[in-house]
């Protein structure tokens, strides 16, 4: 057990390592200097010499990077470019609770709705609604997220006034309302996740179905779906767990669109209007910080898949 | 020396190919591993065909392959022509490959699927810068498909019989003098096999070709071996001329075979083989075998003379006849 | 509609000597309702009808028309025909021979709103007009916007997958051939890139290029941080088919006939590693062009006024969305019809060529 989290770590730390450097050098990789792109050119020399300060461009790349990382480490990540000037870190912790939200929410649904779907697909395999469901979830996939918001948004929101658009309000402003502005962004999100769970959860389903001991099952008189759900869905809960840990580090970083579309403050955000103004250690810390949350979302997701199937362990033992 | 012997070899000419104390391990993960073939010796002579007889898993298709050297034995020696094949180069070792070929079970994968069949005909000799068109079309006449029908096709356009006609020509278009069969028809229907052994018997007289004929079936060996070695678990059980092998078998096993061959009713359980993880001790064949005593478990049987060019290795023959 | 296709299903599941023309004249009728549906939703109901109302007649339409031409074609066949897989083949054929030829098509313009200046904003959709699909809020023809659009999605994503596989198969196949360390070094690296949600990688690459104003600047940056976003997915596809393709028969074969390590790499793995990959890059250019759409809906991809599908959607906007639908629907249908295209294509390229069945998922 604990040679298999060993394993599953230290295959993390290079990785971490990689994606460390790859964000230090996004600033680094900027054609010509970067200092020219962010001031303007009737800036005075004194601005500029202070730019470039500010980003360390004065000093050997090595001792940048390695001062760079002691910073991260300690959780600084230093000051975005663009007015208002503020600290990184400040910036993503208070985007973080929209995204947080979005997640969860998005991740609920996408599981309520995926696993009777996929139970009564798998259950009536090749009926009507079993291939409705397989055109659907392809359509659902194949659907790009922005073409969706705004189709939901002229739907349901423009249309039928079911939900507010267009802001966020903290919990703090009154839950409800904060549930009214959230709900719509992470329908969104949640229709592609549903639509991979369903897949999945589908063939794994008719997979299990097929093996000797729900063929006794049902030899033994079981009901059908009293064996779908309790005997069928028990081992398909693995990566039931597998794919909602998954699905986190996606969908962190991956409701830039729907962020967008709906005016959401998330990290996504952040990223999209630092990148629009080239602000570049905004882009920097949004980029660590999603890839830091994607990696070890991941690696609990592994962990906990090998703690409670054993087989995963001995696969890597 | 716990091998089973070498008594069967023939020490009056220089065989082309000699097999001797032969191991194959196949690692599974780190320090465990299983033997496929536990100290086998054998050899062929010019223009002879040997048949290795056994059922799946009794090391038959590990033999051939550790015979060419793909991948190389774990221990024991194979010579080609009295030419020690371990410890000699690599490239040394792929000139000598060329007169040694193999035909492997899976004639459809053993081609590959974006090449036709002229390509395909062609490709050992473009290994060896020998490209002349009229050689290749000429052999693919010999196996029966006709170049002005078949020279474009690709593999999935031919059938597992002529897929395996094909493999036959680009191997004996390189002009090796020991063909290696390693179980050439089982993966074809039953109406062809007879089809293709027919060609590989005319192709082996008109080629002066030696053998070596793998194969589960006792039947198909029956019409091309003239010598038979029966394998049971990575060790030899019995070996002999194929007249003398078929009129009077003497191993359990050998006799079990032939039973099945001719459906007659089986008197031993045929029962499973063993996991060849943890092979039984003395004897492999002692689970299955009727007449297993305590010495089957405690030693390992050696072969020994039972007639003319018939070995056996079984503790209670010859003994029992004395 | 609903007794048409009852009647359809109930002819589909028992065939009989008269089925095949009735289905055809099913599909006939289901057809012409369809596009009746369509044409009412489209260009007869009121503009100021609620909007989601003549979306949703118009998706029935097109279910029906769909459903329609499926019946018909298999009726007329006399067999069950893969109607859907032939109308995503016609969908692309079409879209890249317009693309193609967008500069011989008569189209309005389609860029300089100086010259439209007489043309109705934000007009809907008529087929028999000047403006087929429509115009914008600059007056500007819709159709030929997303015509010229598809040229910058085709390219760019086209580009993209010529490079990741360019670059990815090499490196790719030589992890699954030398193994051990370099192997676990090709793992790591894309391990690393595929932590990065793609779009969140592919806004980090575009803020390094900066953004192109020209199509050809457009295609050459998008496409190249479009195939550095594809490139892990490409290694990992050729590291496991060359792995697979190492223990096949014909290369034991080969090795036997005397090949050289170089041979078998030229003759037997990188024809065959190639054309599995290969297999799977329509739907990769499927992801890519949602991928780019993306970039360029949040305005880091080619600059209006050039046309692209995601900055004529991040045109029109959220505001003009109640009022003027088709502004963001027309391209947005142009995109989802590609995209749905591409990967019902490539599913069957992928299952036809790939060595082996499907080995990865691309999501």
């Amino acid at each position: 057990m604990i040679r298999y989290i060993t394993f599953r770590l230290m295959f993390a730390i290079p990785v971490l390592f990689l994606v460390s450097v790859g964000t230090f050098l996004l600033v680094y990789l900027v054609p010509g200097n970067p200092v020219d792109h962010i001031i303007g050119p009737n800036s005075t020399h004194a601005q500029y010499l202070q730019i470039q300060r500010q980003l360390g461009l004065d000093r050997p790349v090595l001792v940048r990077y390695w001062e760079w990382l002691s910073k991260v480490l300690q959780g600084n990540l230093g000051i975005n470019l663009v007015p208002p000037v503020e600290s990184v870190r400040t910036r993503i912790i208070q985007a973080l609770p929209v995204n947080i939200e979005l997640t969860i929410i998005a991740l609920v649904l996408g599981l309520v709705v995926s696993i009777p779907l996929a139970v009564f697909s798998a259950y009536k395999e090749n009926s009507v609604f079993d291939r409705l469901i397989g055109v659907g979830t392809i359509a659902a996939i194949s659907i790009p997220t922005f073409l969706l918001a705004l189709v939901l948004v002229l739907l349901v929101a423009i249309d039928w006034h079911l939900f507010p658009i267009g802001q966020w309000v903290r919990p703090s402003g009154g839950w409800l309302t904060n549930l009214r502005y959230a709900l719509l962004p992470s329908i969104v999100l949640a229709i592609g996740e549903a639509a991979i769970f369903t897949r999945l959860l589908r063939s794994e389903l008719l997979e299990t179905l097929n093996e000797d001991y729900i063929l006794a099952a049902r030899a033994k008189g079981m009901s059908s779906l009293h064996i779908l759900f309790r005997e069928a869905l028990r081992p398909s809960s693995f990566s039931l767990v597998t794919l909602s840990g998954l699905s986190i580090g996606r969908l962190i970083g991956g409701s830039i669109i729907a962020e967008q579309v709906f005016s959401l403050p998330g990290i996504g955000s952040i990223i999209v209007n630092a990148a629009q103004q080239s602000d570049y250690p905004l882009v920097q810390g949004g980029v660590l910080v999603v890839a830091v949350v994607y990696v070890t979302s991941s690696l609990i997701v592994d962990v906990v898949h090998g703690v409670i199937d054993p087989r995963v362990r001995r696969r890597h033992g | 020396m716990a091998g089973v012997g070498e008594i069967h070899l023939r020490r009056d000419e220089t065989p082309v190919l000699s097999v001797r104390n032969l191991v194959v391990q196949h690692r599974l993960r780190r320090r465990s591993f299983v033997e496929a073939v536990s100290g086998v010796s054998f050899d062929v002579l010019h223009g002879e065909t040997l048949a290795l007889v056994g059922e799946s898993g009794s090391g038959k298709s590990s033999t051939a392959r550790a015979v060419i050297q793909l991948p190389p034995p774990t221990g024991g020696e194979v010579a080609l022509f009295g030419r020690e094949l371990q410890g000699v180069s690599p490239e040394e070792l792929r000139q000598l490959r060329r007169k040694l070929q193999i035909i492997v079970q899976d004639p459809v994968g053993a081609l590959n699927p974006l090449k036709r069949v002229r390509q395909l005909a062609a490709e050992g000799l473009e290994v060896w810068s020998d490209r002349d068109p009229e050689k290749v079309d000429a052999m693919l006449t010999a196996v029966g498909l006709d170049p002005e029908i078949y020279a474009a096709r690709r593999r999935r356009e031919l059938s597992g019989g002529q897929c395996q006609r094909l493999c036959i020509a680009r191997a004996l278009l390189i002009g090796p003098e020991m063909l290696i069969c390693d179980e050439p028809v089982s993966a074809l229907d039953v109406s062809i096999q007879a089809q293709i052994v027919e060609l590989l018997r005319e192709l082996q007289g008109s080629m002066g070709l030696s053998m070596l004929f793998i194969s589960h079936d006792l039947r198909i060996v029956k019409s091309i071996a003239s010598r038979v070695l029966v394998l049971y678990m990575g060790r030899v059980c019995e070996v002999g001329d194929a007249d003398a092998l078929y009129s009077s078998p003497t191993h359990p096993y050998t006799k079990l075979l032939i039973e099945a061959v001719e459906g007659g009713a089986i008197e031993a359980d045929p029962g499973e083989i063993p996991s060849a993880l943890e092979p039984p001790s003395g004897c492999r064949f002692r689970t299955r075998c009727p007449a297993a005593d305590a010495r089957c478990v405690a030693e390992v049987p050696q072969l020994r003379q039972v007639g003319d060019d018939h070995f056996v290795a079984c503790h209670h023959f010859p003994d029992e006849a004395r | 509609m609903a007794s048409t296709t009852t009647l359809a299903e109930n002819v589909r599941t028992r065939p009989g000597l008269a089925w095949t023309s009735i289905r055809t004249w099913i599909g006939v009728a289901e057809t012409a309702l369809g596009v009746a549906l369509d044409y009412v939703a489209i260009s007869v109901i009121d503009r100021s009808e609620s909007a989601p109302l003549r979306v949703v007649f118009v998706l029935a339409g097109l279910v029906l028309a769909r459903r329609g031409i499926g019946d018909l074609v298999c009726g007329l066949a006399k067999r069950e025909v893969d109607v859907g897989l032939w109308l995503s083949v016609g969908w692309l054929v079409a879209l890249v021979v317009a693309a193609t030829l967008a500069g011989l098509l008569p189209f309005s313009d389609y860029i300089d709103p100086s010259k439209s200046l007489t043309v109705a904003q934000f007009m809907t959709p008529n087929l028999f007009s000047a403006h087929p699909l429509g115009t914008d809020g600059l007056s500007l023809d819709l159709l030929a916007r997303c015509v010229y659009g598809a040229r910058v999605s085709i390219l760019t994503s086209a580009l993209a997958v010529v490079l990741s596989v360019a670059v990815g198969v090499p490196i790719g196949a030589l992890a699954a051939l030398r193994g051990r360390a370099f192997d676990h070094v090709v793992n790591i690296l894309t391990d690393s890139m595929l932590s990065v949600p793609a779009l969140v990688l592919l806004i980090a690459l575009a803020t390094i290029a900066g953004r192109p104003k020209s199509v050809a600047a457009a295609v050459l940056e998008d496409g190249i941080g479009l195939a550095i976003v594809t490139l892990p997915t490409v290694l990992r596809l050729a590291r496991s088919f060359t792995s697979k393709l190492i223990s096949e028969e014909f290369v034991f074969v080969s090795r036997a006939l005397g090949a050289t390590n170089t041979r078998i790499v030229l003759h037997d793995l990188t024809p065959n590693v190639l054309l599995s990959v290969s297999s799977y890059a329509l739907v990769l250019a499927a992801v890519l062009i949602v991928a780019e759409g993306s970039l360029s809906f949040l305005g880091l991809g080619l600059q209006p006024p050039q046309p692209t599908w995601g900055n004529m959607m991040a045109q029109a906007g959220i505001s003009d969305l109640s009022l003027h639908p088709f502004a963001i629907l027309v391209p947005g249908t142009f995109m989802f019809l590609t995209v749905f295209s591409l990967n019902r294509v490539g599913e069957r390229a992928r299952s036809a060529f790939a060595a082996g069945g499907s080995v990865v998922s691309v999501t």
